[in-house]
């Protein structure tokens, strides 16, 4: 799954860092009809876990609520040097993850 | 057309109360100026058993959103809080599944405002629920109108 | 339904009180101009702007297939459309020439992730660039294509009587039904559309507007499209190249 995962590459010791996130996904609602007249069965991204070195910055679960190709921004304070790990699972049990590495001075 | 995304608030009660807030906040004070919420049927119903005890209305918690949506498929929303937050909630009590999001914050993020863009199926109230990391509620909410509902679109 | 014949009454004294001219350079503006703060915020970060999800896969994509041939991603967008021999040309046009005589793979359908992703990757490479259109003046002037389109653009149809001119030249700033008229460039196409939930071709855009004006919506691909796409093209003068733009 593509995605973008933007954050910065250097933060200061003890200041947050923002992180953007944007998934491309249709967030399909089950209703909407085809060229074929066939409806597109609903699939959602329902989960999605932030981890940076194994600690948990955030876990969503979401559903159709959330707009066709998901946007996420946050921010944590990261204790040191490390990967934010970012991890997203759909309906229809695809999954996808992005990473960004992030040091701190 | 549109203001810019209601960076200056759209309720102005929401406004007064922040206002009031800044001045004793942090002297345990926030709690006298707490409105008690009534959560609405459509809200207690799509919380379930979600959120026990109460839950008050409070500068604890913002919610940002535009009061008018071009279109219900994608609408920004910010929600923040100046306090520690273990998990936000937000709930649009007329979209076919209400509960928006539901999401635990890890220590780290513990401050951090969270924005997304969601769906609204109608014009409705969008309530955001924090819970702070000692455990209580705080709430906010704003109502947003949508000029046209494009949910469904087939396009 | 109604909404529409209200607008029909508002729009038709106007349209028989003025001669519809061309809009006058130092007028010109984008439809980013007319769109809500949201969306501006929106389309100018990269980091929000969900057309940029587009360009990353045009971006893989040119670097895998593209280079060796193009070396300056940055030149290839700003010729199209054009008129060639055959008739005008767009830029998914030029790419699926490639795609088929160089690559030696099938075309690539339109509004595929994969033609959205190399459009918008050239588009977004040649951003703040001019088109090459109204350079070409008044060669262009004197081809077919162009003559077609601008014929189509004046052309009055569809059940509510409208001509692209009749809106886009003549009532652009006004509002209909809750938003307001544009000047019709495609600038920022590819563009992202809440309304569709996902990015787009100017093509999509067009058609879309053919059927507004409840009109036969001409068929993908079709000859009299790319011809309506070089003429607008050119009457966007020197007008900045934007993609990929977020609108409603």
């Amino acid at each position: 799954m593509t995605a973008r995962l933007i954050a910065p590459a250097t933060v200061k010791a003890g200041e947050p860092a923002d992180v953007k996130l944007t998934i491309l996904h249709p967030m399909e609602l089950g209703t909407r009809r085809l060229d074929d007249s066939s409806i597109a069965a609903r699939n959602v991204i329902e989960t999605l876990t932030a981890t940076f070195e194994n600690e948990a910055v955030l876990t969503l679960q979401m559903g159709t609520g959330i707009a066709a190709n998901p946007f996420w921004a946050f921010t944590f304070v990261p204790p040191r040097s490390g990967t934010l790990n970012v991890r997203w699972r759909d309906t229809a049990g695809v999954e996808g993850t992005a990473r960004a590495t992030i040091s701190v001075q | 057309m549109q203001k810019p995304a209601a960076q200056n608030g759209h309720f102005s009660r929401r406004i007064a109360l922040k206002i009031c807030a800044v001045g004793l906040f942090g002297s345990a004070a926030s709690k006298s100026f707490a409105l008690p919420v009534t959560l609405s049927a459509g809200q207690r119903a799509a919380l379930g058993n979600i959120v026990s005890g109460n839950v008050t209305f409070d500068a604890a918690v913002s919610l940002i959103v535009e009061p008018l949506a071009e279109t219900g498929n994608a609408i920004p929303v910010r929600v923040s809080s100046p306090l520690e937050i273990a998990r936000w909630i937000l709930v649009a009590e007329k979209n076919p599944r209400p509960i928006v999001f539901d999401a635990s914050v890890g220590p780290l993020a513990a401050r951090s405002p969270i924005s997304t863009r969601i769906r609204l199926a109608a014009t409705q109230n969008v309530l955001a629920l924090g819970q702070s990391r000692s455990g209580t509620w705080h709430a906010a909410q704003a109502n947003v109108a949508l000029t046209a509902s494009a949910c469904y679109d087939g396009t | 339904m109604k909404s529409r014949a209200a607008l029909l009454l508002l729009i038709a004294p106007h349209a028989f009180a003025q001669a519809i001219s061309p809009i006058p350079a130092a007028q010109l503006n984008s439809g980013t101009h007319f769109q809500s703060q949201t969306l501006r915020t929106q389309q100018a970060d990269d980091a929000q702007n969900p057309g940029m999800l587009w360009v990353d896969i045009g971006k893989q994509q040119f670097a895998a297939d593209c280079v060796r041939c193009h070396a300056d991603a940055r030149t290839l967008a700003p010729a199209f459309p054009r008129a060639q021999r055959e008739g005008a040309v767009n830029l998914d046009d030029a790419v699926n020439a490639c795609v088929e005589t160089k690559l030696h793979r099938p075309r690539l359908h339109a509004e595929s992730q994969s033609l959205l992703g190399f459009n918008a990757y050239l588009m977004h490479a040649a951003r703040g660039i001019a088109r090459k259109s109204a350079e070409t003046a008044p060669s262009l002037e004197s081809t077919a294509a162009w003559r077609t389109g601008r014929s189509i653009w004046f052309a009055r149809q569809g059940k509510q009587d409208l001509s692209c001119a009749l809106c886009h030249d003549g009532l652009w700033g006004k509002t209909l039904r809750n938003q307001t008229i544009s000047q019709g460039h495609t600038v920022g196409y590819p563009t992202y559309r809440t309304e569709w939930q996902t990015l787009g071709s100017a093509e999509r855009r067009i058609r879309a507007c053919f059927f507004g004006m409840e009109a036969d919506v001409p068929p993908v691909g079709a000859a009299t499209l790319r011809a309506l796409e070089l003429y607008g093209a050119w009457r966007g003068g020197a007008l900045p190249i934007e993609a990929p733009a977020v609108r409603r």
